[in-house]
């Protein structure tokens, strides 16, 4: 008999006497052998990877105890390595998913969780209210624009509403917004308090022609502030968070938000980078209207805006 | 949790995390029970605020609870845990499926467990559902638990996953016909 050959539990050959099986195997004389009486191990009975392991088995072995030990060990190495091709995860898969592709049923389950979610936005007000890139505002939600908008301090409501009527603009429907250019922006706010750009001087370096309403400097409710190589001076502007329609006329410290905000996603391949609202800060301190707004807009500070014209174009064909 | 004070005695909170059973606090009992009495003080009233809104201190950031009401009534499962840890360990052992954030089909469960160290820092968790828009909608503790939208998915991992490994999972339709216990919900909540 080659004593190479693997015949244990294949149906290859000759199998040994019993009570011969592990000195065949391993040159090693069992312990408990009496009479006849040999219970052979219960090993599961899975093909054998090589036929090199039981020569190199006998080798090493030096005693019953070992020998009878050792075909457990390739058995549960054997099962091992069979279970682990058999369930090998799928690339971009976690561990502990056993069936990595959902039925039709569980995507139908996540659609109507997804449905609820934006749903439960719909059911409070005081969320939507400020809710930074929300669907399009309804009748309840541009009730609370005057809300949202007060927060710009001065006469941000009122502005806003003139420069609507003036130029005919009404909060976007879904539709109307599917139309416009979307990018990935922060918002973030600024004052005429700031001690870098004092009211007026606001529009000094910065600063080209005038506002909407002919005011020489920024106006609360209608003016941001923009990185001018991200959305051209000038463009008309939609901010869902505050459901609030902007002149792109002024341009913060953009060389120094390039730097800061460089790694942030707004600054990505679609953000625009910040939109940095105008304030009038009336008696408050600059830094005063700045926690304020950002308690206002809380971790919406992230989200969307809509370039509905670029450059300054929409205003001499509304005029 | 994160404490924002705009003037003396004008305290708001920025950011909160509920995952204060899962952090191993001193063995000192008697501190330990001071951070704990402390913590939880903060969330549930404004006892200690000085000349502050009550709204300001009333937070209700328990994000748990805020995606139980979403879940619960669709799917009859709940996470029964407010904190984030604890949220992730309940999904990892529930019957869902699990992806990588970028790749998570729409109404997963996103989750960032919060991450800290004894000396610091500590990065606060979160956890939402993505929604058709590609966009996350949870639980904002800045704005007393309001259910808010977060921004698209890319903004909310930049904000909450830049410092903390993120998660996703969906629930498979199968647990719809498991038996569940009912959620943590406020009481009152109907």
């Amino acid at each position: 008999m080659n004593p190479n050959s693997d015949f244990r539990n294949l149906p290859l050959g000759p199998k040994p006497v019993p009570r011969m099986h592990s000195q065949h195997l391993f040159g090693v004389q069992p312990r408990h052998l009496r009479g006849n009486k040999f219970v052979p191990p219960q090993v599961e009975t899975r093909p054998r990877l090589t036929r090199q392991i039981p020569k190199l088995l006998r080798e090493t072995s030096e005693s019953g105890m070992k020998a009878r030990a050792i075909p457990w060990m390739i058995a549960s190495l054997a099962a091992l390595l069979v279970s682990a091709c058999d369930e090998s995860p799928e690339p971009g898969t976690l561990p502990g998913s056993p069936a990595p592709t959902p039925t039709d049923a569980d995507l139908a389950l996540g659609n109507q969780i997804a449905g609820a979610a934006v749903g439960q936005i719909a059911a409070t007000s005081e969320s939507s209210r400020l809710a930074f890139a929300g669907p399009a505002a309804t009748t309840a939600d541009s009730m609370q624009t005057g809300a949202a908008l007060s927060e710009l301090g001065g006469n941000a409501v009122a502005n806003q509403q003139a420069f609507r009527e003036r130029f005919g603009l009404e909060t976007p429907t879904p539709d109307q917004l599917a139309t416009w250019q979307s990018y990935d922006a922060r918002l973030t706010a600024y004052s005429n308090k700031d001690a870098d750009w004092p009211y007026l001087t606001a529009a000094a370096p910065n600063w080209e022609g005038t506002t909407w309403n002919g005011d020489p400097g920024a106006v609360e409710g209608t003016t941001v502030a923009v990185d001018f190589n991200r959305i051209p001076r000038g463009s008309l502007i939609y901010i869902p968070a505050l459901d609030m329609y902007a002149e792109a006329n002024d341009t913060g410290a953009t060389g120094l938000w390039s730097a800061s905000d460089s790694g942030q996603l707004d600054y990505g391949s679609n953000g625009a980078g910040r939109i940095d609202v105008y304030h009038w800060a009336g008696d408050r301190s600059s830094g005063q209207v700045e926690a304020s707004f950002e308690d206002a807009v809380g971790n919406r500070e992230y989200g969307t805006i809509y370039v509905v014209y670029r450059g300054s174009g929409w205003k001499t064909s509304k005029e | 949790m994160f404490i924002r004070q705009n003037l003396p005695g004008d305290l708001s909170i920025a950011g909160a995390d509920t995952s204060l059973t899962s952090i191993k606090l001193p063995v000192d009992h008697d501190r330990q029970a001071a951070i704990l009495n402390s913590a939880r003080a903060l969330l549930q009233d404004d006892r200690h605020s000085v000349g502050s809104p009550r709204s300001h201190l009333a937070a209700d950031p328990q994000v748990g609870m805020a995606l139980d009401r979403i879940l619960y009534p669709i799917t009859g499962f709940s996470l029964q845990t407010n904190g984030t840890l604890d949220i992730l360990r309940r999904l990892q052992e529930a019957n869902t499926f699990s992806f990588e954030p970028w790749k998570a089909p729409e109404g997963s469960i996103l989750i960032c467990p919060t991450r800290f160290a004894p000396a610091g820092p500590v990065e606060l968790g979160h956890a939402g559902i993505l929604a058709h828009d590609r966009c996350v909608y949870a639980a904002d503790a800045s704005r007393n638990g309001a259910w808010s939208r977060f921004g698209t998915l890319n903004q909310w991992l930049e904000k909450f996953g830049s410092g903390n490994r993120v998660y996703a999972f969906l629930l498979r339709a199968s647990v719809l016909e498991q038996q569940h216990t009912r959620p943590l919900l406020p009481q009152g909540h109907r």
